[in-house]
């Protein structure tokens, strides 16, 4: 069974509350027993005083030794009672590392029963940590477990096929009447490489998984190959897309990969959401470390009671004809997520003149001394 | 003729290989890690195409393992031949000491028979 502190101090208090009482009484006796002998006695004054205090002096000094014992004692005490344990405690708990599972270590069998409670208690804490811990590593690996799975089985039947039409096209007695559908066949195949390649890559995003590769950007010359890879598609809904290029713009820092894909998913939904003879126009400024892009439409506009959604995922408006507008609902989100991963941020407004749109968002600017990852990242 | 080791667990995919590359190397076919180590310390390829996704022994396990090595065979190259694609998977087999990664459903085979003979001749 443990001392208890509690316990031990009312006990000390008791003793020194005693010792203190019993001293007081047996000083007032003698001090009486004294002064009746010298009232008796009959001497002057100044010997009572003498002897009074000869009295108070003795009194006191054997008063300050019994004190001057007693703090000691506490001080011992508290050193290997409280201290020393509180100590070893602290020294435990920096030292542990979480994820070995090594036993917690038990207190001292001589530390009281407080020190002991805090012991177990923050054992039991170390142990939650311990679990909790573990649990998000498990579903950290869960996660990237699923991706690669997912990535596995997708593209290991696509590559069977892929490599299966190539030596098809390549098969001198392939009837030439045959070479163009299996051509278009390799192509389809091709393009669903791609998307499965975005998919899986999306996937890693949302999760927070996915290994951004930073590394110094030209915007503009990102901008115009987004743009001529739209061009078709532009062209087919009648709507110029243009680039103001800036007078002077600092690299920035990005994935371009992913940045590329944000401007892409941007400049789409522009084009798809401006109507026949209108424009999309795309132009930068920057401002100390971040430079800011712009793409401004002269399409439908977003109203009101799409504003706050518009970033959720899956969600499209309903001003979008479900044919016309066959978008998955997840780009704004995923784009969102993207530029936030790069420190930035996309948001809208509808423009000045009443007429459409401008999306716009700000990365930061490459410093001459820049690695590949973004701090904290 | 320069012996090479594939390590590719799929039927389908190795047989597609295996008619490509007949012929010009000695080709060996691993189809699981435990296989591939085997086979190493058995044929010493000139070159391992090495897939990831692999029963018992994975392959980042087997690339972790020959570079690990003390002998000659500790620098055969080898080049990814995988459909794990995430920068995070490129990153660790570059660590690990790949000379190269493809990801299979995004190269064609001509494109596989380029870098082997890069690597070998």
């Amino acid at each position: 069974m443990r001392l208890s502190i509690r316990m031990l101090t009312f006990l000390m208090a008791l003793l020194a509350f005693t010792a203190l009482s019993s001293f007081v009484f047996f000083l007032f006796m003698r001090a009486d027993e004294t002064l009746s002998a010298l009232f008796m006695q009959d001497l002057p004054l100044s010997a009572i005083q003498e002897e009074i205090m000869s009295i108070i002096l003795v009194g006191g000094g054997m008063l300050v030794v019994f004190l001057f014992v007693l703090l000691i004692t506490l001080l011992l005490l508290s050193d290997i009672l409280v201290v020393r344990p509180l100590k070893r405690l602290t020294h435990i708990v920096s030292s542990l590392d979480i994820d070995t599972p090594t036993s917690f270590p038990a207190p001292h069998g001589s530390s009281p029963e407080e020190v002991a409670v805090m012991f177990r208690a923050i054992e039991d804490m170390v142990s939650r940590i311990r679990q909790s811990h573990s649990k998000d590593a498990e579903l950290s690996r869960t996660k990237s477990d699923f991706i690669s799975t997912a990535a596995h089985q997708l593209r290991t039947p696509l590559t069977g096929i892929r490599w299966a039409i190539e030596a098809l096209e390549k098969d001198p007695a392939l009837p030439s009447d045959k070479k163009p559908m299996v051509k278009d066949a390799l192509e389809k195949i091709k393009q669903l490489v791609a998307v499965v390649k975005t998919l899986l890559d999306v996937s890693a995003i949302e999760s927070g998984k996915y290994h951004y590769q930073f590394a110094p950007t030209n915007l503009l010359d990102l901008a115009r190959s987004v743009v001529q890879g739209l061009e078709v598609s532009a062209k087919n809904r009648n709507v110029l897309v243009a680039i103001e290029p800036p007078e002077d713009m600092p690299l920035v820092l990005a994935d371009t990969e992913r940045v590329r894909w944000v401007m892409e998913n941007v400049v789409e939904n522009a084009i798809r959401y401006t109507p026949a003879q209108g424009s999309v126009t795309i132009s930068f400024s920057s401002a100390g470390e971040r430079v800011f892009v712009y793409v401004r439409d002269t399409g439908i506009g977003i109203p009101p009671q799409d504003k706050v959604n518009i970033f959720e995922r899956f969600y499209r408006g309903k001003t979008a004809s479900v044919k016309e507008n066959e978008g998955s609902g997840l780009g704004l989100y995923i784009a969102r997520n993207v530029i936030r991963d790069h420190k930035g941020e996309l948001s809208f407004k509808n423009n000045d003149d009443g007429i459409g749109t401008t999306f716009f968002f700000s990365l930061p600017v490459a410093t001459s001394n820049e690695r590949d990852t973004l701090e904290g990242i | 003729m320069n012996t090479i080791l594939i390590v590719e667990d799929d039927p389908v995919l190795k047989n597609l290989l295996g008619t490509t590359f007949s012929g010009r190397y000695e080709t060996i076919y691993a189809s699981d890690g435990n296989q591939a180590l085997e086979y190493i310390d058995k044929h010493q390829p000139k070159l391992i195409l090495l897939d990831l996704m692999l029963p018992n022994t994975g392959g980042f396990e087997v690339l972790e393992k020959l570079r690990a090595r003390t002998d000659a065979l500790k620098d055969t190259p080898v080049v990814i031949v995988s459909n794990l694609g995430q920068n995070e998977d490129k990153e660790r087999a570059m660590q690990l000491g790949a000379n190269d990664y493809m990801v299979k459903a995004e190269v064609s085979i001509e494109e596989i028979e380029e870098k082997v003979k890069k690597f070998v001749g």
